[in-house]
């Protein structure tokens, strides 16, 4: 890997884990409690100061604190939405790539239409309706939305693998189905799912910032990036530090899940190139088996 | 049943969609192998001996199919009509494959002795250690040194020889009654080769499983068979004993194999070879398939498909020849040797 490469996985490894510890710990790290208006009269929209590093909003509430538990939130959100998304696209493309035949058919033309219809039109009409989006919910909407360009990488990659003589031997051998899959096909998908994973990631951290920017997503007083970002947005000439702190935040995260992803990808192939050996480990095109014919 | 064949194909066809309706790659293929005994089945790449393989275990690859009137029968079990749990405890177990390429038929990020322990696991119930003991005696009785070290290597760690033993082992490890070899040595170099035909015969000796053998190499066919089943365009065009096989080819297409093979000790300038390629099976020619590559080919051929018939005790021909012998001269095309 070349080095300015390596250089951009470390920084984005060292900022993703910056993250969760800050969002594991921020309970004691912020020195306010994220929703404590402090002092409505004097500490009102205060700009950034060693008391308050971030600043205050409209309701004297410490920005710093807010913003460290928004980190919480937003890598909630982000984790659990790729997991639900990597599980449905998952399930549902290598069932598909099994199942075969007219069923296989059935399915990716299903797939089609949920690709058609662009998943921020639907966000936001979904949340437009939806008072009061909880936290789960909002998981589950970016995961029921976001799985159908993965599952069809997946239907793809299960099967090409499907084919491979290695699987044929397998069935040969008179391996049962679900064996086959845990065994012989999920560790030559698992690349596959954890670099999609890692963009999601970055995806539903964006999408959930962006919403609830807008108002749809998440509410106040719950402190996301987005929110905060929401609460700045009438006030940016004057409240700068409402928009520039999460709004650095969101930015640097998704770059770094990108980076991350990026990394992943080159890590996977280059593990293909270095073991000479013929694995789909992440592409799944067909490899040519060595030339020893005569 | 001591007299019924171990394995009984009547009427095989197997057939692909294509654009101008289905096409048989394999049409009406009929043998049977008795118990213990040896057959080898030749041909061509295309001619479908592979697809033929493996429609024996209900594995043709989609959107290949058995069609329906097909019939296989295995130690008196109807292989058409099984359901799919008694149709997986027989393979591996009853009836095994080895595979051509070693490299790809192995799955690369499993250990060697945790694919062939799989197989033990999947068909018994024995524990994980267990099952790897019985696969490092595997390991050893297909000759592989130090098995209980090379069990933990993976499939990229070992050469091609190794990696074919490897595959012996999964296919004999569950003491299967028919073992189909589908060119196994095809990928190896020659002395390597060698030992690998080895090895088949003396666990067949061992074991007394019967061994269905398929390739194009007739050197391999003349070392390990005690029967012969020659294919072309999808058919059966004769079946024999080796040595009548070797000695007095009947059908045109075998006499070629025969004379294109290069002899050690004869003075010849040029190799002989067969004048054009297998048609595709979408361009098959009307009556006997081979008749545009046959020296011999008279009006009758272009006519009508000869029927296999009888040529002498167990030697079956599909050849116009056989009613006609006074026919079998040279029609002006290059003569066989």
């Amino acid at each position: 890997m070349p080095s300015a490469d390596r250089r951009g996985l470390h920084r984005s490894v060292a900022w993703l884990g910056l993250l969760v510890l800050t969002a594991l710990a921020a309970p004691w790290l912020s020195p306010h409690a994220p929703t404590a208006q402090l002092d409505l009269l004097t500490l009102n929209s205060r700009a950034p100061s060693c008391a308050h590093p971030f600043g205050t909003d409209a309701y004297s509430r410490d920005v710093f604190s807010r913003v460290l538990h928004g980190a919480r939130i937003s890598l909630f959100v982000g984790l659990a939405a790729a997991a639900l998304n990597v599980v449905l696209a998952g399930v549902y493309g290598a069932g598909a790539a099994l199942a075969g035949g007219g069923v296989e058919r059935a399915m990716r033309r299903l797939l089609e239409v949920g690709l058609s219809v662009p998943r921020v039109l639907v966000l936001l009409a979904v949340t437009a309706f939806w008072d009061q989006l909880s936290v789960p919910s909002l998981v589950f909407l970016l995961g029921a939305t976001g799985w159908f360009p993965v599952a069809r990488i997946v239907a793809d990659a299960t099967a090409a693998l499907v084919r491979q003589d290695f699987v044929v031997a397998a069935r040969a051998t008179g391996v049962p189905a679900l064996r086959l899959l845990r065994v012989h096909l999920i560790p030559h998908l698992v690349p596959l799912l954890s670099v999609s994973a890692t963009f999601e990631v970055a995806n539903a951290i964006a999408l959930e910032t962006g919403l609830s920017y807008l108002g749809l997503g998440l509410q106040p007083p719950t402190a996301s990036w987005g929110t905060i970002l929401h609460d700045g947005a009438s006030t940016l000439g004057t409240s700068w530090w409402l928009t520039v702190f999460p709004g650095l935040a969101t930015v640097l995260t998704v770059l770094a899940c990108h980076a991350m992803g990026d990394a992943l990808r080159d890590l996977f192939a280059a593990d293909h190139v270095a073991t000479g050996s013929t694995s789909t480990l992440l592409s799944p095109v067909v490899p040519v088996p060595p030339a020893s014919r005569p | 049943m001591p007299d019924s064949p171990l394995l009984d194909v009547h009427a095989l066809h197997i057939a692909f969609p294509s654009v101008e309706g289905k096409v048989r790659a394999v049409d009406g293929v009929s043998f049977t192998i008795e118990r213990g005994e040896s057959v080898c089945l030749v041909g061509e790449s295309g001619c479908g001996k592979s697809l033929t393989a493996l429609s024996l275990l209900r594995l043709v690859p989609s959107p290949g199919a058995i069609e329906a009137g097909s019939q296989i029968t295995f130690d008196g079990h109807d292989v058409m009509g099984m359901a799919d749990e008694p149709l997986r405890a027989m393979r591996g177990h009853r009836m095994a494959m080895i595979f051509q390429e070693p490299m790809t038929a192995l799955n690369p990020v499993l250990t060697v002795g945790d694919q062939i322990a799989e197989v033990v696991r999947v068909h018994s119930a024995a524990t994980r250690k267990e099952a790897w003991a019985r696969a490092v005696a595997m390991l050893e009785q297909v000759g592989i040194a130090d098995p209980g070290a090379r069990a933990t290597q993976y499939p990229h760690e070992l050469s091609g020889g190794m990696r074919q033993r490897v595959m012996i082992a999964m296919a004999l490890i569950m003491g299967p009654t028919l073992v189909i070899a589908d060119e196994p040595t095809t990928a190896l170099d020659v002395t390597i080769q060698a030992q690998i035909l080895d090895l088949l015969r003396a666990m067949r000796e061992k074991t007394g499983m019967a061994l269905l053998l398929i390739t194009h190499d007739l050197g391999v066919v003349a070392e390990m068979a005690s029967r012969v089943i020659v294919m072309y365009a999808g058919r059966v065009v004769e079946e024999a004993p080796v040595e009548a096989l070797f000695r007095a080819p009947t059908h045109p297409y075998t006499e070629g194999l025969l004379a294109a093979v290069p002899r050690m000790f004869a003075e010849q300038e040029r190799l002989h070879t067969i004048p054009g390629s297998v048609p595709p099976p979408d361009a098959w020619p009307t009556g006997c398939k081979f008749r545009d590559r046959c020296a011999y080919a008279f009006d009758r051929c272009a006519l009508e498909e000869p029927a296999l018939v009888q040529v002498a005790s167990a030697h079956r021909a599909r050849c116009h020849l056989v009613q006609e012998p006074e026919r079998r001269h040279a029609q002006g095309a290059e003569a066989g040797t």
